[in-house]
C-alpha cells in the first residue's frame, strides 16, 4: 500500500468512490453468506450474484481498469481508499473483514475484466473463497486457485514485504493518541501514587495492548513516534519512549503478543521510583554528591516497590517486576543497585537495558545537556557492546532502527537539514530517505522526501550525501512533528 | 446515491424472524451468563445453559453468517434493530461493553461452547467497574484472544484525555543557548562502524529464537522469589513489607501447585537466612516475616502441597528429598495442615518423607502434633502417633517424657489402630518404664497388638523386660479368665528371661498343688512352656525331671509345654 492511497486525508475527498466500494463490500459479503446455505440456482443466491456483478461493474464504471480491496490495519481500503464504518453497512464491512483476517489474505483485485463475469464464474469464486477456510495455508490457496485461467477477472493481492515498512507516515494519527494516551495514563498512575492513593493499570494496559496490536501492523510508526522528547516531563515521555521501543524490539525478536504486553507494561513502569527520588536531584545540573547518587540508586528497587503496591493480581505484578529491578544491573551485572544479586539479567531486563540507555542519550538532560545524534548513541552502545549490553540484542536493535535510525537529523551537501524518514543500512545504494526541512519565517516546514540512493545520471555519483548528523534539539525541533 | 443506499439496504435488510432468532441469542447469552455466575462450572444447569447457548449461536451463524452486534449504552443491535431494550442497566450485556468502550461484537462461524464461556466469564468478571482496577472486559477479551469472537472498540475510556501537543514539548531546558551539539569527537556514527559489529549472522539468530521461546515458558516466581527477598533484605519501610510478602505468598502457593519443591527449598532457605540476620538484632520486619511463615504454613497456604500428596504419585529420589526438607522449613503449626493428609497420600515414600520432617517440626514444638492427635478423626490421630514415635527419637530425655506420656495416651483408645500405632511407637524406644506398660497389651482384643506387645518382649534376653514380667506374674490376680493372657506371660518371660528366673519357674512348676489352688495350673502350665523356650541347659534338666514326676498334673503340664507353640 503506497503512502498516497492511504494518506488519511484523501479519504472522503471523492465522495462516490467509498460508497460504491461499500455497496460492493456489502453484496461481496451477502453473496458469501448466501453462498456457503443455497446452491447457484436458488433465487437468493441469484439476486444476491446479480449484485455482486453489478456493484462492481458500477464501481469499474467509476474508478477505470480495476477493484482493489485490500485489508489493513482492521479497515477496508477500497481503490486505496478507508472504507468509513458506517452503521447501514458495518454488520457486511466487519463480517467479511474477519473473513479476510481469518483467511489471512491481505486484498483482492477485479481487473477490467470483470465486466465480462458470468454468475457461474462469480458463483465458482465464492465457492472457492468458502473452501479457503478449510486449507491449512488459507491464502496461498487460495491465491494458487485464483491464478487458474478460469478466474482470469480476479487475483489476490499479496501484503506488501513490511506493510508497516513502506513508510513512516502510516497511522500517524493512531500513533499520536495512543502515545498521548500511554503519557497520560502513566501520569496518573505517578499522581496517584504521590498522593498515597491507590493505582490500578486499567488505562495503561489498555494503552499497551493497543500499541502492541500497531506494533505488528506498523512498527515504523511507533519508531516514529518515539522521538518524541520532552525535557520538562522526562521520565514520562522517557517511559512511553522506553515501552514503544521495547514492545517494536520484542516484536522483532519473535516474542509473542501477550509477551509484548508484559514487556510493554513492565517498560512503562520501568523507572516508577523515580517518583521517591526529589525533583531536585534528577533535575540537578551539576555531578550529584554521595547521598544523592545512592537516591538514584535505590530507584530500581523503589519501582519494584511501587509496582507491587499497584492494584492488580498479584499474578500480574510477578510478571513484570524483574526488569525494572534489572534495568540499571547491566549486562556484566557490574551496574546497580548493588545486592548480592548474581543471576543473569532476563530477557526483558536486556531488552530494557538497550532502550532505556538509548532514549537517554538522545535526549537533553539536566546533568548533559548535549544529546547525542540517535546515530552516535548507537555508537558509544556498541562500544560496550557484551559489557554493558547483550550482543545480540544491541544489534537487533540496531538493525530495527537502522544504521542511521529515523529522526535523526542530517545535514545534507547541499546545506540542507533533514530528518532520516525510513531507515537504510548503508549497503550499496541501501541508504535511507530524508525529509528535507524548509526554513520559513524562523520556522522550519515539511521539505520534500530525497532518496539518497539518486545518483546524477552524468557522473554517477550520489546526487545528496550526509555532511554531518546531529541532534534534532540542535534546530530545537521534534522529529515526530515532521515524521508523523 | 438514493440507488446504492436501496442496494445496499436489499442486501442488508434481515428478516424478521433473523432478528428475531438473533434477539433469541442475546436472551440465551445473558442466562448463561447468569447461570455460570451462579452455579458451578461444572453444574448441570450452566453447562446447559452453555449448550443451549451454542447450539442456538451455531445454528444461527449457518443460516445467516456472522453475528455482528452493535453496542449501544442501553441496548444492542442487530442489523439496525434493537434488541432487548429497557434491560436493568446493570446486568445488561450492552451497558457492561459499552462502559469499557465495546463498539461491536462479533460472533463468526467455527464458534466453540469453551469460546463462549470464557467470554462469558470475562463479562461476569467486570460485572461491577471498580475504581482502580487492573483491566476490564476489553483487556480481559484481549488477553483470552478469542479467535471466534472478535470485538472493534471505540476510545470511550480516553474521552477526557487531551492528546499531547507536541510542538509545545521542550526538547531541552528553556531559555538555555543550545551549542551545535553532534557529541564528543571521539563517539563514531553508526554509519561509520565496521558492519561486523552490528551485522547479525545467522547463528546469532537463531540464538535469539531460542532467547524468546524460553522467555514464552519463563517462571515468574522464581522472580518473585529472587527479587522480593533482595527487596526485603533492603527493606526500610514498614508499611510495603505487607504487599511485597502478599505477593511471595501467592507465588509460594502457585509454584507449590506446580510441585516444583526444590525451588521453594531456595526460596525457604533465602527466607531463613533473612530472618535469622533480623532475629540477630531484634529488628522491627521480624513479626512481618513470621506472620509470613504461619501463613504460608497454615491450611490455606498449603492446599496445593497437600493436593499434590494425595493425587501425585512419586518415587523420585531428589524430589521426595525436597519435599522433606521443603516441609522441614516450615513452621510447626504446618503439623496441623500437613497431617490430615497424612492417611490419604499416595506415595508410601512421600508418606515417610512428610511424617520424617514433621517430625522434625514437632521436635521445635511438640503442641501442634498433641493438638493434632486429640483432635482428629481416628486416622489422622494414628498418623500423628506414627510421627510422635519418630519425634521421640529427636527428642532430649526430658522433652521425651512429654512425648511418652501421649504416646501412653493413645494407647488407652479405644481404637485399635491408634492403639496399635502407639504400641508399636512403644515398642521403638527401649525405656525401662515402657515394658510394664506394655504388658497390658498381651490380652488386647486385637490380635495384632498382641502379637506386638509379645514380640517387643520376646526378641532377646532382657533383664528389663524379665522384671517387669516377674512382676507382674507375682501380682497373682488372676482368675481362671485370665488363662490365656498368663500363658503368653509366661512364654514372654521364657523368651526373655535370664538363668536366673530358672528358680522362679521351678517353683511354679513343681508347685504342691493344694497350695497354689484354682490357679495353680495355669502357672504349672505357664512355668512349663516358660522353661521349654529358655532353650537353656537347666530348664531343659528341670523339663526332664518335671516329666517323671510322680504327679500326673506336672507331667501333663510338660508334656504340653513340649507339644505348644506360641499361643497368642
Amino acid at each position: 500500500m503506497s503512502y498516497e492511497k492511504t494518506n488519511p486525508e484523501a479519504v472522503g475527498s471523492e465522495p462516490e468512490t467509498p460508497r460504491l466500494g461499500e455497496t460492493f463490500i456489502c453484496h461481496f459479503m451477502r453473496l458469501l453468506q448466501l453462498a456457503r446455505i443455497h446452491e447457484s440456482g436458488n433465487r437468493l443466491t441469484v439476486e444476491a450474484l446479480n449484485n455482486f456483478i453489478s456493484a462492481g461493474r458500477r464501481l469499474l464504471d467509476e474508478e477505470g481498469d480495476e477493484i482493489t480491496i485490500e485489508a489493513s490495519h482492521g479497515r477496508f481500503f477500497v481503490q486505496g481508499q478507508k472504507l468509513l464504518i458506517r452503521k447501514q453497512s458495518a454488520v457486511f464491512v466487519l463480517s467479511l473483514l474477519g473473513w479476510f483476517e481469518r483467511l489471512g489474505l491481505y486484498g483482492l483485485r477485479f481487473n477490467a475484466e470483470f465486466d465480462k463475469v458470468t454468475n457461474e464464474n462469480a458463483y465458482d469464486f465464492i465457492l472457492d473463497m468458502i473452501e479457503a477456510q478449510n486449507q491449512n495455508e488459507p491464502a496461498e490457496w487460495l491465491g494458487k486457485r485464483l491464478g487458474e485461467e478460469r478466474f482470469f477477472w480476479v487475483d489476490t493481492i499479496a501484503a506488501p514485504q513490511s506493510e508497516a515498512g513502506a513508510s513512516a507516515v502510516e497511522n500517524p494519527e493512531l500513533a499520536h493518541r495512543l502515545y498521548s494516551f500511554a503519557y497520560n495514563s502513566l501520569k496518573s498512575v505517578g499522581q496517584k501514587i504521590l498522593k498515597g492513593k491507590p493505582s490500578g493499570i486499567r488505562k495503561p494496559l489498555r494503552v499497551i495492548q493497543d500499541i502492541t496490536d500497531l506494533a505488528f501492523v506498523n512498527n515504523e510508526v511507533l519508531m516514529g513516534i518515539a522521538t518524541i522528547r520532552d525535557h520538562d516531563d522526562y521520565t514520562f515521555t522517557h517511559s512511553v519512549n522506553v515501552a514503544i521501543l521495547s514492545i517494536c524490539l520484542g516484536q522483532q525478536i519473535g516474542l509473542s503478543r501477550k509477551s509484548l504486553v508484559r514487556l510493554g507494561i513492565s517498560s512503562l513502569f520501568h523507572d516508577l521510583g523515580k517518583i521517591d527520588v526529589p525533583r531536585e536531584i534528577l533535575n540537578k545540573p551539576g555531578p550529584l554528591d554521595t547521598r544523592e547518587f545512592q537516591e538514584i540508586q535505590n530507584h530500581p528497587l523503589n519501582g519494584v516497590r511501587r509496582i507491587i503496591k499497584l492494584n492488580a493480581d498479584s499474578e500480574l505484578k510477578a510478571r513484570i517486576l524483574l526488569p525494572p529491578f534489572e534495568h540499571h544491573l547491566r549486562y556484566d551485572l557490574s551496574g546497580y543497585p548493588d545486592t548480592n544479586w548474581n543471576r543473569p539479567l532476563s530477557l526483558f531486563g536486556r531488552i530494557i537495558e538497550i532502550c532505556d540507555v538509548y532514549d537517554a542519550l538522545t535526549s537533553a538532560r539536566s546533568y548533559r545537556q548535549t544529546p547525542l545524534s540517535q546515530d552516535r548513541a548507537l555508537g558509544i552502545m556498541l562500544a560496550k557492546s557484551g559489557k554493558d549490553f547483550d550482543p545480540v540484542l544491541l544489534k537487533w536493535f540496531v538493525n530495527m532502527l537502522g544504521v542511521l535510525p529515523m529522526g535523526t537529523l542530517v545535514k545534507l551537501n547541499t546545506g540542507h537539514f533533514g530528518l532520516v524518514y525510513s531507515g537504510g543500512d548503508f549497503k550499496e545504494d541501501h541508504l535511507p530517505k530524508v525529509l528535507v526541512l524548509r526554513q520559513q519565517n524562523g520556522r522550519y516546514t515539511k521539505g520534500e522526501i530525497i532518496d539518497l540512493n539518486q545518483r546524477d545520471a552524468k557522473t554517477g555519483q550520489h546526487s545528496y550525501t550526509i555532511a554531518s548528523t546531529h541532534h534534532p534539539t540542535d534546530l530545537g525541533i521534534q522529529p515526530a512533528v515532521y515524521l508523523m | 446515491m438514493e440507488q446504492q443506499d436501496s442496494h445496499l439496504q436489499s442486501a442488508t435488510a434481515p428478516g424478521k424472524n433473523q432478528v428475531h432468532e438473533a434477539e433469541q441469542i442475546v436472551t440465551r447469552l445473558l442466562l448463561a451468563a447468569k447461570n455460570l455466575n451462579l452455579y458451578p462450572d461444572d453444574h448441570a444447569i450452566s453447562r446447559r445453559s452453555l449448550r443451549d447457548l451454542h447450539e442456538q449461536l451455531t445454528a444461527f451463524i449457518n443460516r445467516y453468517g456472522d453475528l455482528s452486534l452493535e453496542v449501544f449504552k442501553t441496548h444492542l443491535e442487530y442489523e439496525g434493530r434493537q434488541l432487548l431494550p429497557g434491560t436493568d442497566p446493570e446486568q445488561n450485556l450492552a451497558y457492561l461493553c459499552y462502559r469499557d468502550g465495546i463498539q461491536w461484537l462479533i460472533f463468526s462461524e467455527g464458534i466453540s461452547a469453551t469460546e463462549l464461556e470464557e467470554f462469558l466469564k470475562i463479562i461476569n468478571t467486570h460485572q461491577v467497574m471498580e475504581e482502580e482496577t487492573q483491566g476490564d472486559i476489553v483487556t480481559n477479551l484481549w488477553e483470552a484472544d478469542l479467535f471466534n469472537i472478535q470485538y472493534r472498540t471505540n476510545e470511550k475510556i480516553w474521552q477526557n484525555e487531551p492528546l499531547l501537543d507536541l510542538s509545545s514539548l521542550d526538547t531541552a531546558p528553556r531559555g538555555e543557548p543550545f551549542a551545535a551539539a553532534t557529541g564528543p569527537e571521539s563517539v563514531e556514527s553508526t554509519s561509520a562502524i565496521d558492519e561486523e559489529l552490528w551485522r547479525l549472522a545467522p547463528e546469532e539468530i537463531e540464538k535469539t529464537q531460542r532467547m524468546a521461546a524460553r522467555e514464552e515458558s519463563r517462571d515468574f516466581n522464581e522472580d518473585v522469589f529472587e527479587v522480593l527477598l533482595v527487596i526485603l533484605a533492603e527493606q526500610r519501610a514498614h508499611q510495603d513489607y505487607a504487599h511485597l510478602l502478599e505477593i511471595i505468598y501467592e507465588c509460594f502457593v502457585d509454584e507449590l501447585a506446580k510441585g516444583d519443591f526444590p525451588r521453594i527449598c531456595g526460596f525457604l532457605q533465602n527466607f531463613h537466612a533473612t530472618r535469622r540476620t533480623y532475629e540477630a538484632d531484634g529488628h522491627w520486619a521480624l513479626p512481618y516475616l513470621d506472620d509470613f511463615l504461619h501463613k504460608i504454613s497454615g491450611p490455606h497456604g498449603l492446599v496445593p502441597l497437600n493436593t499434590y500428596l494425595t493425587k501425585t504419585y512419586t518415587q523420585d529420589s531428589k524430589q521426595l528429598e525436597a519435599l522433606k526438607e521443603m516441609v522441614g522449613l516450615l513452621a510447626p503449626e504446618s503439623i496441623l495442615s500437613i497431617g490430615p493428609t497424612l492417611p490419604k497420600v499416595q506415595s508410601s515414600d512421600a508418606r515417610q518423607a512428610i511424617v520424617s520432617a514433621l517430625a522434625g517440626l514437632a521436635k521445635t514444638d511438640l503442641r501442634p502434633l498433641i493438638h493434632l492427635f486429640r483432635n482428629s478423626q481416628t486416622a489422622v490421630a494414628a498418623e500423628a502417633i506414627v510421627v510422635l514415635s519418630e519425634t521421640i527419637t529427636l527428642l532430649s530425655e526430658t522433652r521425651s517424657k512429654e512425648a511418652l506420656a501421649v504416646l501412653l495416651e493413645a494407647s488407652r483408645s479405644d481404637a485399635d489402630s491408634i492403639r496399635k500405632s502407639a504400641v508399636f511407637a512403644l515398642t521403638k524406644h527401649e525405656n525401662a518404664e515402657v515394658y510394664p506398660r506394655l504388658i497390658p497389651f498381651f490380652g488386647d482384643s486385637n490380635a495384632a497388638i498382641r502379637k506386638m506387645a509379645f514380640r517387643f518382649f520376646s526378641r532377646q534376653r532382657s533383664p528389663e523386660a524379665e522384671t517387669a514380667l516377674i512382676k507382674r506374674i507375682k501380682k497373682n490376680d488372676f482368675t481362671r479368665k485370665d488363662a490365656a493372657f498368663l500363658q503368653i506371660l509366661y512364654q514372654a518371660l521364657g523368651y526373655c528371661g535370664s538363668r536366673e528366673i530358672v528358680d522362679f519357674l521351678r517353683n511354679r512348676l513343681f508347685a504342691r498343688p493344694l497350695r497354689i489352688g484354682k490357679v495353680q495350673a495355669l502357672h504349672r502350665a505357664g512355668a512349663a512352656m516358660a522353661l521349654r523356650r529358655m532353650e537353656a541347659p537347666e530348664a531343659g534338666a528341670l523339663l526332664e525331671k518335671a516329666s517323671k514326676s510322680l504327679w500326673p498334673t506336672i507331667r501333663r503340664a510338660t508334656r504340653r509345654a513340649k507339644e505348644a507353640g506360641d499361643e497368642l
